[in-house]
């Protein structure tokens, strides 16, 4: 498959894999923060980890859209799931994430109308289908996603469909990464930056690591070469003393970013003044809402909502995982009260997730072996 | 993934599984059939090669 075989080559991972060797200070133990999910699902998926020299671990970060949904969000999607006329519509991994009770497929299993939806625009396919009905769709994702939602919202404005509207749980990545850069839990040598948020936001964000904090970035793409050379090239900056965002998917990537996706967003979307997060807490402008103009898709002024913060699980240790403080097989409750099929915590749901990806690529078993 | 028809603003493409997706192009060049494009939640994000 093109744009894929290529930059899958073992031999050529090898030869990265000793030129991130050659790049290393002897003695010294470097931290690499992979932000996206997707990072983290490939890292698993191809043993990347297991090529790369001792010193250099990888630490996962917040960038996973279902991992970061707080139990508060879910219970207000499930509240709304179970009005009598409404269709409600999500992603297939929100239908497990756990609410304060229930998850949206408990919800479904005890009447609610749940659809399962590949894309916002499904969801606007089944409100011309069913116009006597209310097709609400739980949105979320971080800016990847959001210009869907926002396509999928002007779309139903100049079809003029009235039965569809959205509750808004898109999230911005930088936000969240001051703010781990801000906590004194965490070291970090440098950072994979995530290469499809980029391909709509461009790297000028991302600036202020390097400018800030003195460290760089690599905007990675998602194929196990895309990594390694990523990871090489954070290496080769620190070892030549540069400190700088960099774009290692400049096959996907423009440095401006997509302005027409920014462009529509803007106009559909509006900053919220904060917004909860999973694990890490009320992060300030960290998330979107329904721009005015937009208001009357607004699933939340049209339904009651309870809107109440749900503290997360005390087993549940998500938040420390989110944060790089500690991996995976380090939670309590990881592979044996929390497993995919019986999740806890959101980090076990998606795939994306860095438990998720754990367990579900044998890290639980090899360590449990080597133990 | 592979454009095989458009309508409306609209393409019909195929993933690597060969499974198809309903796409929106709004946010690309204008794009023709056998095109590859990079896709997110229903809505393309980047043209990424002409039609060979």
């Amino acid at each position: 498959v093109r744009f894929v075989d290529e930059f899958r080559d073992a031999q050529l991972g090898q030869v990265l894999a000793g030129e991130i060797l050659s790049a290393l200070e002897p003695g010294r133990h470097y931290k690499v923060m992979e932000v996206c999910g997707g990072h983290t699902h490939s890292i698993y998926k191809y043993g990347i980890d297991d090529v790369l020299p001792d010193n250099v671990e990888l630490v996962h970060g917040p960038g996973c859209p279902v991992c970061v949904i707080p139990m508060g969000r879910v219970d207000d999607g499930i509240a709304v799931a179970r009005h009598e006329n409404v269709i409600f519509t999500c992603f297939g991994d929100m239908l497990r994430v756990p609410g304060s009770e229930f998850t949206l497929l408990d919800a479904k299993a005890q009447g609610a109308d749940v659809r399962m939806v590949y894309s916002p625009l499904d969801a606007l396919r089944i409100a011309r289908e069913n116009p006597d009905r209310e097709v609400v769709f739980f949105a979320i994702g971080f800016e990847t996603t959001a210009p869907s939602t926002a396509l999928t919202l002007k779309r139903a404005r100049a079809e003029n469909i009235k039965n569809f509207t959205c509750i808004c749980n898109h999230v911005t990545i930088v936000p969240p990464l001051r703010a781990l850069m801000e906590s004194p839990d965490l070291r970090l040598d440098g950072f994979i930056g995530p290469g499809h948020v980029c391909t709509v936001v461009g790297a000028r964000p991302f600036e202020f690591i390097p400018a800030d904090y003195g460290r760089p970035v690599v905007i990675s793409g998602f194929e196990p070469l895309d990594i390694l050379q990523s990871v090489l090239m954070i290496m080769l900056q620190l070892s030549e003393g540069r400190c700088e965002v960099e774009n290692q998917y400049t096959r996907v990537v423009p440095r401006e970013g997509n302005l027409r996706a920014l462009e529509v967003m803007a106009e559909v979307f509006a900053l919220r003044p904060h917004f909860e997060w999973r694990g890490l807490g009320f992060i300030s402008q960290s998330a979107l809402r329904l721009s005015d103009a937009y208001a009357e898709f607004d699933a939340e002024q049209r339904f009651e909502v309870p809107g109440v913060r749900v503290a997360d699980p005390k087993a549940c240790q998500c938040g420390e995982v989110l944060k790089g403080v500690i991996k995976p097989l380090e939670c309590k409750v990881f592979g044996t009260a929390c497993t995919p099929e019986h999740a806890i915590g959101t980090c076990m749901v998606s795939p994306e997730g860095a438990c998720a990806a754990y367990y579900n690529y044998g890290r639980y078993a090899r360590t449990a072996e080597a133990v | 993934m592979r454009v095989l028809s458009l309508r409306d603003g609209t393409a019909v493409c195929a993933d690597p599984e060969r499974a198809e997706h309903e796409v929106m192009t709004d946010l690309v060049d204008p794009v023709l059939v056998g095109d590859e494009l990079l896709v997110h939640a229903g809505v393309a994000i980047r043209h990424l090669g002409a039609a060979a």
